[in-house]
Order: structure tokens, then C-alpha cells, then sequence
């Protein structure tokens, strides 16, 4: 009795942020103290998905964005952190990767801004991408290092001996194990470039708009409604993941 | 002593002890031989009242003890794996059963130190789980058990995952405590010669059931505890070595 | 060959930008260049440790402590009360919910439901509890930081939860409870002193990782903290973007004395923690 208690209050403890976000989203003229005796209408959303809204470019940017630095920092995080994990002092490389993980976004964001003032990066879709790849690439590296174990390893010499190159050991013995893998760090690095507002405010100086630069937009210009529907087209994606498959929510840089 | 009269259990429809009747008398070692699937791990965990749907009665010193706790009860139940606290050293381990009573901690670090003595663990007293061998952890198990001096022990195969030569040094090991510390004690194996060295008194376990026999003799010319075809075996060796 | 390029691109990705960074912001916090630099002082750093830039950092040390406390509290509490119940499919499930929500959102949603003209007072206000907004307690923007420490134990407690639920199967806790028990531990003993020291040993590397991250949490203190003291990014960020020049070599003086607590804080746990969980 008390588990199905507690588990229906933990319950709506989660849903009440996604229940919030469509309620003020539907929601217009919601002054104190009304609670559901104001106006509701669908206007925002109309307005949101006609197209050519600020918002749908904004939702658009996001997702090219995220995919961009997910896909390359998937690839690259593969191979380079094969080539540091065959590596014989490869726990202090591993280590070196774990600092951007931990310093705060934005931090990095600010110390980094000199270099990319110099190179005309600021302001920049470009800058933001390479300022997020700086913190994902790192991930990606940490979050494969475990997989080149010596079972992958022996795989790979078993190939080598029986005459196959790199591509037929990528293709026959590297690839099918690492398949999943390759999967769930595609989405966590695209998650991590999805949520991040700091670093792409301060780098993208407001001029790279993503849905999370226009939430903080929106709750500046004291306009809850847009704000809710910008926070609820962000939780779109990952409520996807969560439903297709958990383990892509799930950060495992401190496991082995 | 312990008397188990008529334990049953059954896992949904499929039973798994079948009337179970034995008595041990005090002090003694009673040697279960039974396979991997044969119900005596059941057995063991009833009797210790981790398991706890059965039906029968256990008595431990002429008292029913089936509405108690395991805590209550005085039977401490060994598994195969050594199962050490993780976070405590050998020494916190070994006199973890102390510390629960509340025992004096000059009688706790006296009756410590006596059982390293031992179980031959001498310089290993601060050392944590994970810095022990195989062997060194299940000494530390048997420490612990044997210090609080149960009324019953019940050791389910705990040398199955050690090597021969670790495995020997342990079985010695057992004979010379049991014999110093006398409690009563079920031992159940699946080694035919681990149960003749440890056992007073022998038992076979089979789907379920529990046969006791009445002395070692016994024991020994059952054709099912596989003794005598053992026994061909290395005779039949012997012989066409001889030829040769 | 190709070995080579691979680890260049990873000193180029991974260990250049962070060096680079560091080393720019060090120098200027140092007067060695930037705007107004006028040769080698330690003024600035001097200053990080004394009025705001000082209150700040108590401030944050305050926020992340209780925020990475009461986590832990939380879900070693419902560990407790309900492990059978959250092992079943949906309830495990739903403690990913927190998961799929970014920061900033939350932060808003937050301020959105405990404000004082927020949809917590407008009950309040209908079940005749107070009058005016104004009567509302103060649980955003607050001098505590009740909000900001409420969206971190929402963000992170079911995350707490869930790797407490497998390293209880891990660490085997169910059979050392029953061989406890037949030692003679009663159950507040099993679990005060076999189960809680062993489950606080296993996550003490990702709760130490997670009061880094609540230390320099962003998004939700942008939102939900007050205007004085901040926490050290925001605060940091204001004295970059303010009019004040002289503000921005403690600025970045602040940046590096913070990253360089991060990096400190990784590099003991990355060597004195060796074994490490799966999820």
C-alpha cells in the first residue's frame, strides 16, 4: 500500500514538468490568481508550426546542430579513443579527457572566447559547433575507451592473421560489436549539444539561436507561453529515446 | 543437537525437500553428499530460517525454533562464496558477531586475536576483503562463524571454489577447529572425500531426499555414494601399472 | 602512421583547447595581457578570496553540498522503503523521466510552479491560504537556494537511484543481509551498518563527480538564484559581460581558481578510485 503510494507521487513529481510545459503552452492572459479561468488557445502552436515562425528556424538550427556534433563526435571519439586506448600510458590520456567533461560548459566557454574572437568564431553556427565539439569529442573518447578491450583486441589480431586489412577488421570484427555502442553515444553527445544553453549563449552571442537560447529568450521578455513551448519542443526528442531505448539516457563515463 | 522431523517445501508445484527426518547429536559433524540441484541448499537455508515456507519442525537444543528469525535462532549459515563485508578489514570481520552483542571490546579483540592465531592469518589483520586470496577469505568466513559460537554451522560446499592444494589446507583446517571449538556442525559437499574426512556421521542427499546411514561402514558400501566405484577405480590403476 | 594523426587529433580535440583556454585566462588573471594588463600582480587573485567573489564561492560550496546531500538522502531513503517495487519494469522506467529534461527548462518550470505568482500560490491562494502573492514563502530566488537545490535533487535523485538499485545487486546486499542476520544482526544493523557504509563507499567517486557539477551549475542558478551573491559561473559571466573592466580579470582569475578545483577534484578520484560500476 505505501510502495503504490509513494510510486504514484514519484509519479506525478516527473509528469508535472511535461504537464506544466503543455499547459502554459496552450495558455494566454494567465494572470494571478487563475488557475484554469483564463484563456486557453492553440495560437501559440499555430503560430509555431506555420513555418516561417522565429521558433520552427530555431527548432530546425537545433537539430542540425546537434546531429552535426553528435555524428562527428561519435566518429572521431571511435577511432581516436581506440588509438589511445592501444596506447601503453593510456589511463593519464584517459584522465586528460575527463577534464572539459567536468568543468562547466560555460567556464570553458569564457576562457575559450579569446581564441575564438581571434578566429572570427564568435557569433557563429560554426564556433558554436566547434566550441560543443571540444566538450563532446572528449566524451565520446571516454565513453569507447572501455570497449577496446583485450577480447576486441584478440578479435582484431585474429583478422589480421588470417590476411584481412584494417577495413575487413573494421568491417568483420570491430563493427558488428560495436554496433549498439556507436548508437548510444549518437545520442548522448547529440543530447548533450541539445541541452546546452551556456556555451552556445556566450559563444553564439545570442545570434545562434537554439531552442534553449530562445527558452532563456522568451523567460527574459517575461513570455511564459513561448518559453513552455520552446521547453516542451526540447523534451520531445529525448521522451523518443526514452521510449525507443533507455540506454541512451543513460551517462557512463564512470563505469567500467 | 539439532532434530529436523518431516521438512517439506515445494517451489510451486515442483517439490523440492521430501520429508525431510534427521537428528545430530551435539557436537558431532554430519557429512551431506548430494549434486547441484538435489534440494540441500534449501535444506541448509531452512534450517537457518532464511528460507521460511516450509513445513516440519526443526528443534535446536529441544526447542522449536520455526517461528524465530535467523538472527534468533543461533545457526549460522556459511555459502560457498566467503560473502566478507566488503567495507570491513579482516579483524572488523572476523569480530563482527561480537560487536552486534555488544561484547566487551578488550573480550572482543582477545577472542579476535586468538582466532587469527587460528586460522593461521597472522600480519593480515588490517587488510580489506579484496587484498585476500580465495583461501584467506574463507578462513576469515569460518573466523567469523566459529567465533560466536553458534549452536549449529552449516557450511553449503565452502571450499567448491578453491584450487586442490587450498582446498586440502581448508579441510585440515576445519578438523583442527571443529575439534577445538566443538560445535555442531552440517557439512554439505559434493566431494566423496571431503565428506569421509570432515564427517562423524554421513548423509546422502538425492532429489529431494535425505538418506542417513548409519555409520561410515555403511556409508562407505552404498553403492550410490559412488565410494566403492571410486575405490575400483584407482585399484584397476593401480593394477595395470603394476603389469607394466 | 595513422596512430599518430589519431592521438594529434585527440591533443587537438581534447587536451589543446582545454591547455589553450587555461593558459589565456591564467595570463590575464595574472596582468600579463588583456585589456588592462600593466605587468605581473596577484591583486586579482587576492580578491577572488575576499568580498563578493568570496561570498560567492561559500555560496556555491553551500549549493552543492546540501544540493548532493539531500539527493543521497533521498534516494538511499527509497532504496530503502520500496527496492522490491522499483524493480519492476514500469516503476524503473519512469525513473528516467528526469532524465529527458534540460536544465533550463527545468529551472523555468520551477520557477513556474514554487514562484510567487506561480501555480503553487494560486492553489494556495484558492484553498484560502493567503491573500496575496506576496504571502507566498520565498522558495525561488531565495537566500538559501531552496529552488536551485529542489531542480538539482529532481534532476539527479533518480539517477542516484538507479545506480544505488544495481550496485545493491552488485555488491550482493540481499545475501550479506541473511549472513548478517544469522550472526545475529537485527535489521536496523543490517542496514546502518552493512548495507548504507557499503552502498556510501560504492557511489562516493559519482557523488563527489556530481558536487562538481553542482558547483558549477549554470542554467538552473541563472533562473532560480537571487541577485546577490550568485554562484561562481554566473557570477563570473556577469562581471564579463558588465561595463566594469577591472571586474574581468577576477573574472577569469574566479575561472581558472574553479577549474582547477575541478580538475584536482577528477584526477584524485580518476587514481584513488579503482573499481568502478556498471550500469
Amino acid at each position: 500500500m505505501i510502495n503504490r503510494s509513494l510510486f504514484i507521487f514519484i509519479l506525478l513529481c516527473f509528469i508535472i514538468p511535461f504537464a506544466v510545459l503543455l499547459y502554459l503552452s496552450v495558455s494566454s492572459e494567465w494572470y494571478y490568481p487563475s488557475l484554469a479561468d483564463h484563456q486557453f488557445t492553440a495560437e501559440h502552436w499555430r503560430w509555431f508550426l506555420s513555418g516561417g515562425s522565429t521558433l520552427m528556424q530555431s527548432a530546425v538550427l537545433s537539430i542540425l546542430l546537434s546531429v552535426s556534433v553528435g555524428f562527428v563526435s561519435t566518429v572521431c571519439g571511435f577511432f581516436v579513443s581506440r588509438a589511445v586506448a592501444y596506447q601503453t600510458k593510456s589511463k593519464w590520456w584517459l584522465l586528460t579527457a575527463y577534464f572539459p567533461y567536468v568543468i562547466a560548459p560555460v567556464v570553458f566557454a569564457v576562457m575559450l572566447n579569446f581564441y575564438f574572437l581571434r578566429f572570427n568564431l564568435t557569433g557563429t553556427i560554426y564556433g558554436v559547433i566547434i566550441a560543443q565539439f571540444f566538450i563532446t569529442f572528449p566524451y565520446a573518447v571516454l565513453f569507447f575507451f572501455g570497449f577496446w578491450n583485450s577480447k576486441i583486441r584478440n578479435l582484431e589480431n585474429l583478422v589480421a592473421t588470417m590476411g584481412g586489412d584494417f577495413k575487413v577488421t573494421l568491417k568483420e570484427a570491430i563493427l558488428p560489436s560495436a554496433k549498439g555502442l556507436l548508437a548510444v553515444c549518437f545520442f548522448q553527445t547529440y543530447l548533450i549539444s541539445w541541452f546546452e544553453y551556456g556555451l552556445t549563449q556566450f559563444i553564439g552571442v545570442g545570434k545562434v539561436q537554439t531552442l534553449t537560447v530562445m527558452v532563456y529568450r522568451y523567460i527574459s521578455e517575461a513570455n511564459p507561453y513561448l518559453a513552455a513551448l520552446a521547453g516542451f519542443l526540447l523534451v520531445i526528442p529525448p521522451l523518443i529515446l526514452l521510449i525507443s531505448n533507455r540506454r541512451f539516457l543513460l551517462h557512463k563515463v564512470w563505469s567500467t | 543437537m539439532i532434530q529436523v522431523n518431516d521438512l517439506s517445501i515445494s517451489f510451486g508445484d515442483e517439490p523440492v525437500l521430501r520429508e525431510i527426518n534427521f537428528s545430530l547429536e551435539e557436537n558431532k559433524t554430519l557429512s551431506v553428499l548430494g549434486k547441484s540441484g538435489c534440494g540441500k541448499t534449501t535444506l541448509l537455508k531452512s534450517i537457518a530460517g532464511i528460507q521460511t515456507k516450509y513445513s516440519g519442525a526443526v528443534e535446536i537444543d529441544g526447542e522449536q525454533v520455526d517461528h524465530l528469525r535467523p538472527q534468533e535462532r543461533g545457526v549460522v549459515y556459511l555459502y560457498q562464496e566467503p560473502l566478507l563485508f566488503p567495507h570491513l578489514n579482516v579483524e572488523q570481520n572476523i569480530g563482527f558477531g561480537l560487536k552486534i552483542r555488544k561484547t566487551d571490546p578488550a573480550v572482543i579483540r582477545q577472542k579476535v586475536d586468538k582466532m587469527i592465531q587460528q586460522l593461521h592469518l597472522e600480519g593480515q589483520e588490517k587488510k580489506m576483503p579484496d587484498q585476500l586470496s580465495g583461501g584467506q577469505k574463507q578462513r576469515v568466513a569460518f573466523g567469523r562463524a566459529f567465533i560466536i559460537h553458534p549452536k549449529v554451522l552449516l557450511l553449503d560446499e565452502p571450499f567448491g571454489s578453491l584450487d586442490s592444494d587450498t582446498r586440502k589446507e581448508m579441510q585440515n583446517l576445519f578438523i583442527e577447529i571443529s575439534n577445538t571449538e566443538k560445535i555442531t556442525t552440517i557439512f554439505v559437499t559434493h566431494d566423496l572425500k571431503e565428506a569421509l574426512l570432515t564427517g562423524d556421521f554421513f548423509g546422502m542427499m538425492h532429489n529431494g531426499k535425505l538418506n542417513i546411514f548409519e555409520n561410515r561402514d555403511a556409508f562407505i558400501n552404498n553403492a550410490d555414494t559412488g565410494v566403492k566405484e571410486e575405490l575400483k577405480f584407482w585399484t584397476n590403476l593401480t593394477n595395470k601399472h603394476v603389469k607394466q | 602512421m595513422t596512430k599518430k594523426i589519431l592521438i594529434s587529433l585527440f591533443v587537438i580535440g581534447s587536451v589543446l583547447p582545454l591547455s589553450a583556454s587555461l593558459t589565456y585566462a591564467l595570463l590575464y588573471s595574472l596582468g600579463l595581457t588583456g585589456l588592462l594588463s600593466d605587468g605581473l600582480t596577484l591583486a586579482n587573485w587576492i580578491q577572488i578570496f575576499t568580498g563578493e567573489f568570496f561570498q560567492s564561492m561559500i555560496y556555491s560550496v553551500w549549493i552543492a553540498f546540501s544540493s548532493a546531500f539531500f539527493t543521497i538522502t533521498l534516494a538511499m531513503t527509497l532504496l530503502f522503503i520500496a527496492r522490491k517495487y522499483l524493480n519492476r519494469p514500469n516503476v524503473y522506467r519512469s525513473l528516467f523521466l528526469p532524465l529527458t529534461i534540460p536544465p533550463i527548462v527545468l529551472a523555468f518550470v520551477i520557477f513556474q510552479l514554487y514562484s510567487g505568482g506561480g501555480i503553487l500560490s494560486r492553489v494556495a491562494w484558492h484553498l484560502g491560504l493567503i491573500s496575496d502573492l506576496n504571502q507566498f514563502p520565498a522558495l525561488v530566488q531565495d537566500p538559501y537556494g531552496i529552488g536551485i537545490i529542489l531542480a538539482h535533487i529532481f534532476l539527479v535523485f533518480p539517477f542516484f537511484l538507479l545506480v544505488l538499485l544495481n550496485l545493491f545487486e552488485n555488491e550482493k546486499l540481499d545475501e550479506l543481509a541473511a549472513v548478517a542476520s544469522t550472526l545475529g544482526a537485527d535489521p536496523k544493523d543490517i542496514i546502518f551498518r552493512i548495507q548504507v557504509p557499503i552502498l556510501l563507499k560504492g557511489i562516493f567517486p559519482l557523488l563527489a563527480l556530481y558536487f562538481i557539477f553542482f558547483l558549477g551549475a549554470f542554467e538552473i542558478p541563472l533562473v532560480l538564484g537571487q541577485s546577490s551573491p550568485h554562484m561562481i559561473t554566473v557570477l563570473i559571466i556577469e562581471k564579463l559581460q558588465r561595463f566594469n573592466l577591472a571586474d574581468i580579470p577576477v573574472a577569469y582569475a574566479m575561472a581558472v581558481w574553479y577549474s582547477v578545483i575541478c580538475i584536482a577534484t577528477i584526477s584524485y578520484l580518476f587514481t584513488h578510485f579503482k573499481k568502478r560500476y556498471s550500469l
